[in-house]
């Protein structure tokens, strides 16, 4: 799906929208973590966290020069009340101490909350299906309430990587590319890409592009198959974020959208944007991890086979895309 | 540390984003701002006239402009005119994404010129507009020949501050889509990002941009101060002391 290209890093982030609950200034949190991790590796407690600071604000202001919020914390507060499982697969729940997270006793989640279904803000709060399933694991492996920080496809990789986030929940398609530089949890939902075009588009599928102008998200796996596939017969213009993509093909600025479909889905449901065709690219999505955070990433994967094995993952997906069938691998067993 | 050398300044990945960065990162930058910075001027000129006008009618429209432009975010602006305008049906270019965010560009840097030129122009003793009418020439001659080229000179310096200013906010342009061949630096330094999943081809657009931003300070602190002193105060050298025992 989307954020692609490659290797980790970074994509052309979504921007995030901004209503969020507590704020914290970026470069703080940003050195803060950078310190924290530095200090970590080295065990070295003298590390030069000043000289680390800098250049970490340094960083932050470059990403600022996109016109993008480099970061911005958001405190989840409400969605499903944490269901205690007492099913019989349940396992006993870390120490929290073992998980060696950032802040203790809490993920802090990155994600580019710009894309619905799997992540989005509404009325300030912080919405979506990753945003349910991911608040449903904190609560499995006896953590509080996540802390989702809002950052740029374009960085979030980088930023994982530099120890600023617990874990990365952003609709990330597994790929082999991004496998050798981050950890994934094992996949947790399956998404294909589509067309979207216009209400009463002559497009009627990727066979009538030629020429056309189709937007994409910089940085998704639906950009790298685009350019991969009709690079040569259509302009691929690509987009920082889906929101933005969407409002280029509804002012008339490109001929089609391709980007993953549950996206478009919901794109549809607002209405004048049609479904095309959707391309089976049996991508995977998958929470994104350190290379070197094992116990997490385990802990993740755990957690993620009960909530599946006792339903609650059915019930997630039924809230957030009722029409769709729940695939074979997360129902339920028994 | 090691860890933010590698992922920010990591030299072989800046060296490898440089050609690209170099080849179309700096010419689309330069053709944005630059064209920006003629829209600029141009509006900015009239707009300034307006608001130093002794007419309220010319005043209060400028005055609202300004307010306007200089009060909005530039990226909603961007937005509002690259995506606002088509969406109206208003399509002066085409579906030219570029075109649209110079012209969004031009507009907000309309707003900051027109204060800068009103600060320059009010900036001018008023005994040369009394005396240039006392002599018989209209308000708008005496504008043109005498105040208007004595308040441009002393603008020089923050003129070049502001096109400073929409070099930078030229990386805006990106929410309204790119296609290979139309990225400015920044976006080509994110590509470039993306691809290698680090952030050092970033930093080096960063330098890209400091390749023409430092060199234009220098410009402006020189204007300043030769504005302040006067042309060439600079002694002359010294013969040296080869040529005098020569």
């Amino acid at each position: 799906m989307w954020r692609a290209t490659g290797a980790h890093a970074a994509v052309g982030g979504r921007s995030g929208a901004a209503g969020s609950s507590t704020m914290r200034p970026a470069p703080s949190r940003f050195s803060e973590a950078l310190g924290a991790a530095a200090a970590e590796r080295d065990t070295v407690k003298t590390v030069n966290r000043t000289l680390v600071a800098v250049l970490a604000l340094l960083a932050v202001l470059g990403a600022a020069c996109g016109g993008e919020p480099a970061t911005e914390t958001t405190t989840a507060t409400d969605g499903p009340a944490p269901t205690e499982t007492t099913g019989a697969g349940a396992t006993e729940p870390m120490s929290t101490e073992e998980l060696g997270l950032l802040e203790g006793d809490r993920l802090v989640v990155g994600s580019d909350i710009a894309f619905a279904p799997f992540e989005s803000v509404q009325d300030g709060e912080n919405v979506g299906f990753d945003i349910d399933l991911v608040k449903e694991i904190s609560s499995r492996l006896g953590l509080g309430e996540p802390e989702f920080v809002n950052a740029s496809f374009d960085t979030i990789f980088t930023q994982l990587a530099a120890g600023d986030f617990d874990m990365i929940a952003s609709a990330i398609t597994i790929t082999e590319e991004r496998d050798q530089t981050i950890d994934f949890s094992d996949p947790y939902f399956l998404a294909s890409q589509a067309l979207a075009v216009p209400e009463g588009s002559d497009i009627e599928g990727v066979g009538d592009i030629e020429g056309k102008q189709i937007a994409v998200q910089a940085g998704t796996t639906g950009f790298e198959y685009a350019q991969e596939n009709f690079g040569d017969q259509a302009t691929i213009v690509e987009f920082p974020t889906s929101e933005a993509a969407f409002t280029a093909l509804r002012s008339g600025q490109v001929d089609g959208v391709f980007i993953d479909i549950p996206v478009v889905n919901e794109q549809v449901e607002s209405g004048g944007v049609e479904l095309a065709e959707e391309v089976d690219t049996g991508e995977e999505y998958g929470f994104g991890f350190q290379t070197d955070d094992d116990a997490l990433t385990d802990a993740v994967n755990t957690a993620l086979d009960e909530i599946i094995a006792d339903g609650t993952y059915e019930e997630i997906f039924t809230e957030y895309f009722p029409n769709a069938e729940v695939p074979e691998q997360f129902q339920a067993q028994g | 540390m090691e860890q933010v050398v590698r992922l920010f300044f990591n030299p072989e990945l800046i060296l490898q984003a440089l050609p690209q960065l170099l080849r179309e990162g700096l010419r689309n930058t330069l053709v944005i701002s630059v064209g920006a910075t003629v829209i600029g001027v141009v509006l900015g000129l009239g707009l300034a006239l307006m608001g130093v006008s002794r007419t309220r009618l010319l005043r209060l429209p400028a005055l609202v402009y300004i307010d306007i432009f200089r009060g909005l975010p530039a990226i909603l602006t961007i937005a509002l005119v690259g995506l606002g305008l088509p969406t109206a049906g208003i399509r002066p270019f085409g579906r030219s994404r570029l075109a649209y965010g110079v012209l969004a560009l031009g507009l907000i840097a309309t707003a900051y010129i027109a204060e800068i030129f009103r600060a320059g122009i009010q900036s001018v003793d008023k005994g040369q507009m009394e005396a240039a009418r006392s002599v018989g020439m209209s308000y708008m001659l005496a504008m043109r020949l005498v105040v208007v080229p004595q308040g441009i000179r002393r603008v020089l310096p923050p003129l070049t501050s502001e096109f400073i200013a929409i070099t930078k906010d030229s990386s805006l342009l990106f929410i309204l889509g790119t296609t290979i061949g139309e990225r400015e630096i920044y976006r080509v330094g994110q590509s470039a990002a993306q691809q290698t999943g680090n952030f050092s081809p970033i930093v080096g657009a960063g330098l890209v941009y400091l390749l023409i931003t430092i060199p234009l300070t220098r410009l402006v602190n020189l204007l300043d101060r030769r504005l302040r002193e006067g042309k060439d105060v600079v002694a002359e050298p010294l013969p040296s002391e080869a040529e005098m025992t020569g």
